[in-house]
């Protein structure tokens, strides 16, 4: 079976960018502003009778501290969860979520997407400004409930699918090989420090100043109303907003020792290539296209090329980006039952493979096919306007930019483009081979 | 004659098969279509219990003469049902499929995409068939492919499409929905009528959908323990989780092709579209679905034979010990779905917190519970599962504390306040489903095929219409629903109630054994054919044994009685004399070859006709172990199972030129039990058989079975044969 791998520390990493299906949100339609204390708002009117919010604090792997690579997520759970003078009993206390649930609201539902945390609620038009005073008041907590057991949850279930991950100590030695020095992946760490309020307050701060936040609505209201009850209710920084560089990292600490990956496949190698480092729109596009055009479920080159080189069983998957935006495209052949070493017919069938895509030109007939794929997982969730306001949320999140303007990307992304990405991203100096250690 | 010689051979064919096949075939007119609710005038009568009705001599229907005869099909016109639901719905009643729902959605931003919903809703779920089916079916229908012919699997045809392809099973019901951009809609509906009725299925890649199926379904047992779990019993019933990796692992192609063309079939189906943009007038989409629909609206129908399970709702505490805390799944019945049970819900448990059962608990527990909450099952089986972790120590009292919380709704009718905010929440939960083709197609198809009368509702007027005595009278019907519960993890208590039953968290072992590692295999099955020729008689005198001669009475349900008397020579030699209804019908096969006579009448068999018969008189379990004795059978080990109350070993006979054959060995007695296989039946196609054996006694120092009851696919167990005498023939 043909993949494309999706990342897991990152469950909406390999969530492509959103493309509207014409031209771009306009101001009938839509509205970017900021409010007084630095909440950015995405406002986009749709024919609906409920309103979607996305909410969307940043969590990057470099935000959190290194022995405490769920934190992110422990204390996004914890925000949720109203102050420790509301605590009842043992379990975490619920005020805020019941009262969000009595707005009336699904409630919050939990998301990730491209380095943020955040949640999305649904609610009907005429509970707007109860849900935004929520929603405000979840930034503005003077204390975290309840942070251990999210803490432990947390980072439980980062190593639970961390471990679970194909070829976990080929990936770990492809990191190694590339950046040098001891190989490790974010997230697999035993938690050395523990977890204090101090330490929770200190990211949570960090991250949940409003100026840093990214808020997408959608639903059937009046855009000019809507504006002025968030312009309203988001009028005041309670908390001074702390303006953090992104890049700023929290100071490294002592890792503990890495659990042991299972033995590597026989049968399994990884290529590892670097992504360009731009984050607009239509480069995005152009690496999504590029994932689908080798590998794509139905029409891949790479598993048609090998097969035809006489791997009639290889498998093809891709992880892109990896391990973070900006990272790599990692190719990962298997040709069960095989013995692979750097001997090996399949090794020199995938650089000659890569060597062909990078040269150019592109089969026109599979790059359509494959924009189409691409197109198709863009607009998959594009039914409904929640759909709309998760992929907003993402295309923002990914990009780093607010999706506005023409948002038609495949349009943009031409073979000659297509054809130039291809080239940088497979050049032949830039690959990294990694194969199986047998033991 | 030749009625009266249809009749004879209809009655014998018959004697194996179920009682509606009997009927159908004999032209019985006790033959009832299944229930075919209609919305609007009733479409022209063209049912099979209307033809049988047609005068002798009539000219027969118009339509599509079967093969096999057994029916003939003429599509009828639609009937029109007047648009509902601002113009904008539009329901066509056909006799298959059942109806046509057209929706053409309004242009509601030109952001969101135009993606059509194409869903066929089928009538098939697992208490359909024998356990394991509807999923194979549905996973089959989505991953085959016909390498022959060109064309991909369903699912790949979806995503070259830029779709995605969903299919759900419950346990009455099968959605299969594609959603697509809006110009591809009649493609995809083309392309997934096309799959339902027509696969090219192998018995290799039967085999490796099995053991994607069980793969799957051993990981989600891993990393969602509970709630697979819960899904398992709401899905399969009380059983265990090797029972379920068994029942997939055991089915067949026969059966595999049998249900589909059983439940695969348009007067078990209802088809919705959901096309934006299209025409306004809804026939223009109607008549361009009809298109696309020839195919499978002209398939023949294979009879309905075997009676369904009824469908037993969980209920009660099942704990699975194991490693770890306990994580609890509380399985609460949420279906129908009417505007009364949505505002109950709510008051329940506001989504998993909150609510009588989280006041409850904050009461009994100490605290208030988190929910994780998930929904199971489909249309008129559905459930709500709560899922929390929870010490083992609160495990009964959470439980106690869930059906008090439970029992409340019905005692103490929701205060104004509950009212107020399930109210709130039970409005958006509708306002929500005006957004999403998903959940309006589950209204309208159960309100066409009239499984839930009333609901679910997409009107919100409903909601202001209902009255507190209306949310009393419901919530004390509602609190009478069973609850269930799942723990897995943890050990129970000693002084947990009787109520609770314990079973284990372990994961069923599973290896595939490919068809070609038989050497293993074979070795195990030697250890229990031996057990069987020591169990039997000797093995000398199992060697030397050339045929028999039996004597045996037929007695099928309705007392009908066959007397037979055959004779069969080892390898291809039969001789058969049966007299039924005071007429004797003789039978010669020799090879290939055979003849029939009765009376003056002589017929000549066909070679498929000839080999069945022999098949059929090898499949005793006396010639099976004379074959192993001799050398001339080889049997693979499949695995033990649990059957007929004991414990047996399932072998599988080595024979790539003839179906399947299994046979179970009682791992105690040594005694072959059953002996299953599958045949082909005019007119009916493949059929699953399985002969049960039991009372042994001795015949010249072999023990052969005097009575054998036998079954059809899921039929009951109701043909009954009584061996007068058993001889054994020397080689």
């Amino acid at each position: 079976m043909i993949r494309r791998r999706p990342e897991v520390w990152a469950r909406w990493l390999a969530t492509p960018v959103v493309v509207l299906t014409a031209g771009g949100v306009d101001a009938q339609e839509s509205k970017f502003f900021r409010t007084h204390d630095g909440s950015s708002f995405l406002l986009v009117k749709v024919d609906s009778r409920v309103v979607h919010w996305i909410n969307l604090q940043p969590a990057r792997i470099a935000d959190q501290p290194e022995g405490l690579p769920g934190l992110a997520v422990a204390v996004g759970r914890a925000s949720l969860s109203g102050g420790a003078t509301e605590r009842a009993g043992e379990g975490p206390p619920l005020r805020w979520e019941k009262a969000l649930r009595r707005a009336p609201s699904t409630g919050a539902e939990f998301v990730e997407a491209h380095g943020y945390l955040g949640v999305a609620v649904t609610f009907p038009n005429g509970s707007i400004p109860l849900v935004a005073e929520l929603l405000r008041v979840r930034t503005q907590r003077a204390e975290l409930a309840g942070i251990e057991p999210f803490a432990t949850e947390a980072i439980r279930a980062r190593r639970e699918r961390l471990l679970r991950t194909p070829h976990l100590g080929m990936l770990r030695r492809l990191l190694g090989s590339i950046k040098g020095g001891e190989a490790f992946l974010p997230g697999l760490t035993s938690a050395t420090d523990k977890v204090t309020q101090a330490r929770a307050l200190e990211l949570y701060r960090n991250t949940y100043s409003t100026n840093r936040a990214l808020n997408v609505i959608t639903g059937g209201f009046d855009i000019q109303a809507t504006e002025e009850v968030l312009r309203r209710i988001y009028s005041v920084a309670s908390r001074a907003a702390e303006p953090q560089s992104e890049s700023t990292p929290v100071a490294p600490r002592v890792r503990a020792p890495e659990p042991a990956a299972p033995p590597d496949r026989s049968d399994t190698l990884l290529l590892a290539c670097p992504l360009p480092t731009q984050r607009d729109p239509v480069t995005l596009a152009t690496i999504d296209l590029l994932v689908e055009y080798l590998a794509g479920d139905a029409d891949g080159f790479l598993p048609d090329r090998l097969r035809a080189a006489g791997h009639p069983r290889v498998e093809v998957a891709i992880r892109a980006p990896f391990p973070e935006p900006g990272g790599y495209l990692v190719v990962e052949v298997t040709d069960p039952g095989s013995k692979l070493d750097s001997s090996s017919k399949l090794v020199t069938a995938l650089a000659g493979a890569l060597d062909d895509v990078a040269k150019g030109p592109a089969d026109a007939i599979r790059l359509s096919r494959a924009a189409t794929a691409a197109r198709a997982a863009r607009t998959q969730f594009l039914h409904d306007p929640r759909g709309l306001a998760v992929l907003l949320a993402h295309q923002w999140a990914r990009s780093g930019s607010v999706p506005s303007g023409d948002l038609a990307i495949e349009a943009r992304v031409t073979p000659v483009a297509f054809q130039a990405l291809a080239s940088e991203v497979l050049a032949t100096a830039t690959r990294t081979l990694i194969l199986p250690e047998l033991r | 004659m030749a009625a009266r010689w249809s009749l004879l051979l209809g009655t014998l064919t018959a004697l194996s098969l179920s009682s509606c096949w009997r009927n159908d075939f004999a032209g019985d007119q006790r033959y009832a279509p299944p229930d075919r609710p209609r919305v609007g005038p009733a479409p022209r009568a063209w049912i099979p219990g209307d033809q049988a009705k047609t005068a002798p001599g009539a000219t027969p229907p118009k339509g599509i003469q079967n093969s096999d005869n057994t029916k003939s099909v003429t599509p009828p016109e639609p009937v029109r049902e007047q648009p509902v639901d601002g113009e904008d719905l539009h329901t066509f009643a056909l006799p298959g499929p059942v109806a046509i729902n057209v929706r053409i959605a309004p242009p509601r931003s030109r952001l969101l995409a135009e993606r059509a919903v194409v869903r066929i809703d089928l009538r098939a779920g697992f208490t359909n068939g024998l356990p394991g089916l509807a999923e194979l079916v549905a996973l089959a229908v989505s991953e085959t492919a016909d390498g022959a012919a060109g064309r991909p699997a369903l699912n790949a045809v979806i995503q070259r499409l830029g779709g995605r392809l969903n299919i759900e099973v419950g346990a009455q019901w099968t959605t299969i929905t594609a959603a697509v951009p809006a110009v591809s809609w009649e493609e995809a509906l083309r392309a997934m009528v096309e799959r339902i009725h027509q696969q090219p299925l192998s018995h290799a890649w039967l085999a490796s959908l099995q053991d994607r199926l069980i793969k799957h379904k051993l990981s989600e047992w891993r990393i969602r323990p509970a709630l697979s779990e819960a899904d398992r019993w709401v899905r399969y019933g009380a059983g265990s989780r090797e029972a379920i990796v068994h029942a997939i692992e055991d089915r067949n192609l026969p059966e595999v092709v049998l249900f589909q063309r059983r439940y695969y079939r348009p007067r078990n189906a209802a088809v919705g579209l959901w096309v934006p943009g299209a025409p306004k007038d809804a026939t223009f989409l109607l008549e361009r679905a009809k298109a696309a629909m020839i195919p499978w609206r002209q398939e023949p129908e294979a009879p309905m034979v075997g009676a369904d399970r009824k469908y037993v709702p969980p209920e009660g505490v099942l704990w699975l010990e194991g490693e770890g805390e306990p994580r609890v799944a509380l399985i609460v019945p949420c279906s129908p779905q009417t505007p009364p049970s949505l505002i109950l819900g709510e008051c329940y448990s506001m989504d998993g917190i909150g609510g009588r059962l989280g006041e409850l608990a904050a009461i009994e527990l100490g605290f208030e519970p988190v929910f994780q909450v998930h929904e199971l099952g489909n249309f008129n089986e559905r459930f709500t599962v709560y899922e929390c972790d929870l010490p083992a120590a609160r495990v009964v009292k959470f439980w106690e504390t869930a059906q008090a919380a439970w029992r409340s709704l019905g005692d103490r009718p929701p205060t104004g306040q509950e009212l107020r905010a399930g109210l709130d929440r039970a409005r958006l939960q509708l306002l929500q489903r005006q957004d999403h083709a998903e959940s309006w197609f589950q209204a309208t198809s159960l309100r066409l095929l009239r499984l839930e009368p009333g609901g679910p509702s997409h009107d919100l007027t409903a909601l202001d219409k209902l009255t507190t005595p209306d949310i009393a009278a419901t919530a004390r019907q509602w609190a009478k629903a069973p609850l269930a519960l799942v723990v897995v993890g943890g050990s129970m208590p000693a002084d947990a109630p009787p109520t609770f039953r314990r079973g284990s968290a372990a994961i069923p072992s599973y290896s595939r054994a490919p068809q070609s590692e038989t050497e293993g295999t074979e070795d195990k099955a030697k250890r229990y054919l031996d057990l069987a020729v020591k169990a039997l008689g000797e093995p000398r005198l199992f060697r030397g044994i050339g045929g028999y001669v039996a004597v045996e009475s037929l007695r099928d349900e309705d007392g009908l009685t066959v007397q037979m008397r055959t004779t069969f020579r080892f390898p291809d030699k039969l001789e058969r004399t049966t007299e039924v209804l005071g007429s004797s019908i003789s039978t010669k096969v020799d090879g290939t070859t055979g003849r029939e006579s009765a009376g003056q009448e002589l017929r000549t068999l066909t070679a498929g006709e000839a080999v069945n018969l022999l098949h059929e008189a090898s499949r005793n379990p006396v010639v099976l172990i004379a074959g192993y004795a001799q050398g001339t059978l080889r049997f693979r080990y499949v695995g033990q199972r649990s059957r007929y109350g004991r414990r047996v070993a399932l072998l599988e006979l080595i024979d790539d030129t003839h179906p399947r054959l299994r046979m179970t060995i009682d791992v105690q007695s040594g005694l072959p039990r059953s002996v299953e296989t599958s045949s082909h039946r005019p007119g009916v196609g493949p059929v699953q058989e399985r002969d049960y054996y039991d009372d042994y006694r001795r015949m010249r120092g072999i023990r052969v079975p005097m009575h054998r009851v036998s079954s059809i696919d899921t039929e009951p167990l109701g043909i009954e044969a009584t061996f007068r005498s058993f001889e054994i023939l020397p080689r």
